[in-house]
């Protein structure tokens, strides 16, 4: 269906389409107001955003805003998802009512390639001129009039200013209410003057018409698109990308192939010459200067620049700004996140006052499992919102192209797409943001290959797992040449690791299942802005609200889960027991500090039982013979599958294996006594520097985190990635660990 | 064209600051050339490399009145002659 029900009408669909940066986005906002919706065509993870648009009294519309795209040949999955919305390509979706082309006025020229490529095809067409303020505000002038004869379609100024959408929506609203006008097609066709060169571009012309006509009658268009058609398929055979495109990839297939693939090129340059000689005879004279000097506009742009991309200022800007996001990511978060916590605290103890005493097993749901499973989710929201704070300023500024542009090089050389920075660093904080913001990779492989590594850098959750391993195996042993703390060396070490992890990982990902060419760096550097807050708002807003939706379902269901390991099957003669021992308590002591002690210890020490008897309990137990060689027992198996919720987790179950009681921190000295003083059943100790490394460098590299899973999951849209993702890492970690242990027992190491 | 092969002039050589005009596009047409034409990297368009990155790569270029960053292997496609007068008319003469 083209068109949606709305209320006993069917509303009409607009789509709007331009070049990146060409104020498409504002221009979007302000047709839409605060109505619009980030969605997804199925089984397509680009999004698109749609909004209802009151044009008139009783006249709303449908507009869709697709990803920026410099042409109707899409080199990457978003401006793909451009063109199919345009074509109608999409599974279940039809052409759009009416084409809007936002132009920058103040590239006239580059942007008018597109609407080049636009008059090609017979698709109802308006234009809409952006950043006339721009020119206004420099003393220049822009002559809307002459575009419009010019194009021979209807030009409209629609600059990002109180009531400048305003004629644009009066145009949209005459548009649609006349019958569709018959559009003379203009397509670019190259005068050739050598015969040689003009009979192979007729020759590669000729099978591109075949296809073209064949793509027509796929899109349900008129003959005539067939020349048009057949140039996008022709070029499309040249730039081998693996975005879809059904509609020329499934018409003709194989045709344009057999054609000398320097036949095509020449065919296709010549085709692009042509267009661009097109849109420099539109642009001509139709904005004008008030003076040769530079426009106050990129004075502004050049001056920042010159600092900014400076061969010595510009790489200390950016460590800068990037250092702030870090900081930002570690410990601006940190209050909020512990806020969150606390409220999840109140919150469970507002629950266990409310919940009848005589059901514990409800209460221990809804605290433990529901109301824990949402703090869960809600405590990504802070540093998920700092992140996509800074991405959108840093995106809406027009810096983080810089930091592309200085880093490319950097990243070329891991291997690692250059935009894959801002995760890979987001990731020391935190994998789940880190892997929301990979969307601004364009390429699909290079973007799963960044999915799949970024958990292996090491976030902040495994910090105290860190901690506790460190003060409770490395604290008496000897410094390193007699300066070097080792529990420092062990700290950098599993850092180190991490990166060095994640890089290797990555080359072997794109050296094997992700292989694809090193994706071209064609990156526009455009003017600085301010930032919009509405924009700002918008992108932040969006990210936290599918966050929470998408990814927290499933982080909640795994909580509940995880609950239900811990907790079933009950070992009621050890609960009955507890429950008679803390009535006996109860009556024998009066109320005061030592009758709390006791019920503590009664409780702890149930504790352990209750968890040993469960069902994680017997996993661990299950596990033993699989992680012994590892130098684990099932205590720490116990930890492994608990963790799976987060990974600090694992040090507040191990204070309940330890029957200290659930409430243990990594800097708790008796759980570290407890630690140091358990033994395998041959009586050597357990928690040695060796088995504490083997412990350390497991949670380095295992995919112990439910919540990252279900980022993934969101972000790829399948359980095929966060599967793949946890097997690999799992078993990068058991075989790591083993290594660890095994070569250490044989050097001796205790 | 450019006379001879061992003379050839290429866009990645260009020291920042000179504007050049593009000749042809040597070899077969890739993605990345394609995009590049439809920046307005077409023969007969003038260019500046404008800044070159300080790792010596990537490099920017003016073109059209707009800012593109490409690396050096993609801009060593485009054969370049030096934008003098004669060929300020070729570009001239290249406008329909």
């Amino acid at each position: 269906m083209s068109s949606a029900p709305h209320g006993d009408r069917v509303v009409r669909r607009i789509v709007l389409i331009g070049n990146p940066n060409c104020g498409k986005t504002t221009l979007f906002n302000a047709l839409t107001g605060l109505s619009a919706k980030t969605g997804n065509y199925p089984g397509i993870t680009v999004e698109h955003r749609v909004g209802l648009a009151r044009l008139a009294e009783g006249m709303s519309v449908s507009v869709i805003d697709v990803p920026g795209t410099y042409s109707l040949v899409p080199r990457s999955d978003d401006e793909a998802v451009a063109v199919r919305v345009l074509l109608g390509d999409l599974p279940g979706q039809t052409r759009p009512d009416l084409v809007v082309a936002v132009v920058d006025a103040t590239q006239l020229e580059r942007n008018l390639y597109l609407v080049a490529q636009l008059r090609e095809l017979p698709l109802p067409l308006i234009v809409a001129l952006t950043m006339t303020d721009v020119i206004a505000s420099d003393g220049g002038a822009c002559d809307v009039a002459a575009l419009q004869q010019r194009l021979a379609v209807p030009v409209v100024a629609a600059p990002a200013v109180a009531g400048g959408a305003f004629a644009l929506k009066a145009l949209l609203a005459a548009e649609l209410t006349t019958p569709s006008r018959r559009l003379a097609l203009n397509v670019a066709r190259s005068d050739v003057d050598d015969p040689v060169v003009a009979a192979e571009v007729r020759r590669a012309t000729d099978v591109a018409d075949t296809v073209g006509r064949a793509m027509a009658l796929r899109a349900g268009m008129a003959p005539e698109a067939a020349a048009a058609f057949g140039q996008l398929a022709l070029q499309r055979s040249l730039t081998a990308t693996e975005t879809a495109m059904p509609i020329v990839d499934d018409s003709a297939p194989g045709l344009l192939a057999a054609v000398p693939a320097p036949l095509r090129a020449e065919a296709a340059a010549r085709a692009v010459q042509a267009r661009q000689q097109r849109a420099r005879s539109w642009a001509r004279d139709i904005v004008t200067q008030a003076s040769a000097a530079e426009p106050r506009s990129l004075a502004f742009t050049r001056r920042l620049d010159a600092v900014a991309l400076h061969p010595v200022a510009g790489p200390l800007l950016l460590v800068a700004v990037f250092g702030v996001l870090f900081q930002a990511l570690f410990s601006w978060a940190t209050p909020l996140m512990d806020l969150i916590d606390g409220l999840v605290g109140t919150a469970s103890d507002a629950a266990r006052a409310v919940l009848p005493q005589s059901m514990p097993l409800l209460s221990s749901l809804v605290t433990d499992g529901i109301i824990a499973g949402v703090g869960n989710v809600v405590v990504f929201v802070p540093q998920i919102a700092i992140l996509f704070l800074f991405l959108a300023v840093l995106e809406d500024t027009g810096y983080l192209a810089r930091a592309a542009f200085l880093l490319d090089r950097i990243m070329q050389g891991v291997g690692l797409h250059g935009r894959a920075f801002v995760p890979m660093l987001s990731g020391f904080a935190c994998a789940v943001p880190a892997i929301l913001a990979t969307r601004t990779i364009e390429n699909t492989k290079d973007r799963l290959v960044t999915i799949l590594v970024t958990p292996l850098v090491s976030c902040s959750a495994r910090l105290p797992v860190y901690a506790l391993m460190v003060a409770t195996v490395f604290a008496g042993v000897d410094p390193v040449f007699g300066i070097i703390e080792p529990g420092a060396l062990v700290m950098v070490s599993m850092y180190t690791l991490s990166m060095v992890a994640a890089v290797a990982m990555a080359a072997i990902f794109k050296r094997t299942i992700l292989r694809s060419p090193t994706p071209p760096l064609v990156l526009e550097l455009p003017p600085y802005r301010v930032p919009r807050a509405l924009q700002i708002y918008k992108a932040v807003s969006a990210r936290v609200t599918t966050f929470l939706k998408e990814a927290g379902t499933v982080i909640l269901a795994i909580t509940v889960v995880l609950w239900g390991l811990l907790t079933f099957p009950i070992d009621h003669d050890v609960k009955d027991a507890r429950d008679r021992a803390i009535k006996a308590t109860e009556l024998q002591l009066p109320a005061g500090a030592e009758r709390d002690a006791e019920l503590r210890a009664i409780r702890n020490g149930a504790g352990v039982a209750l968890v040993e008897h469960s069902l994680a309990g017997r996993l661990g137990h299950a596990m033993e013979p699989f992680i012994a060689p590892l130098g684990f027992d099932w205590k720490i198996g116990i930890g492994i599958v608990a963790s799976f919720a987060a990974r600090e987790v694992f040090v507040s179950t191990l204070g309940i294996v330890y029957g200290l009681g659930e409430a243990q921190d990594e800097s708790s000295t008796s759980l570290r006594d407890a630690m140091r003083h358990d033994t395998r059943p041959d009586g050597t100790p357990l928690y040695t520097p060796l088995s504490g490394l083997s412990l350390l460098v497991f949670f380095v590299l295992a995919m112990q985190c439910m919540s990252t899973l279900a980022a993934v999951k969101r972000e790829t849209r399948s359980w095929r990635w966060p599967l793949f993702q946890f097997g690999y890492m799992t078993a990068l970690a058991l075989a790591a660990s083993l290594l660890v242990y095994q070569v250490g027992r044989l050097l001796g190491v205790q | 064209m450019v006379s001879a092969a061992n003379r050839v002039n290429r866009l990645h050589q260009q020291p920042p600051g000179r504007p050049v005009v593009i000749d042809h596009i040597d070899g077969v047409l890739d993605a990345t050339g394609l995009r590049l034409m439809e920046l307005g990297l077409v023969p007969g368009a003038t260019v500046t490399v404008t800044r070159v990155a300080p790792l010596g790569d990537p490099l920017e270029l003016s073109v059209l009145g707009t800012r593109v960053c490409v690396r050096k292997q993609a801009a060593s496609a485009f054969v370049v002659i030096a934008s003098s007068a004669s060929s300020a008319t070729a570009v001239a003469g290249a406008a329909p």
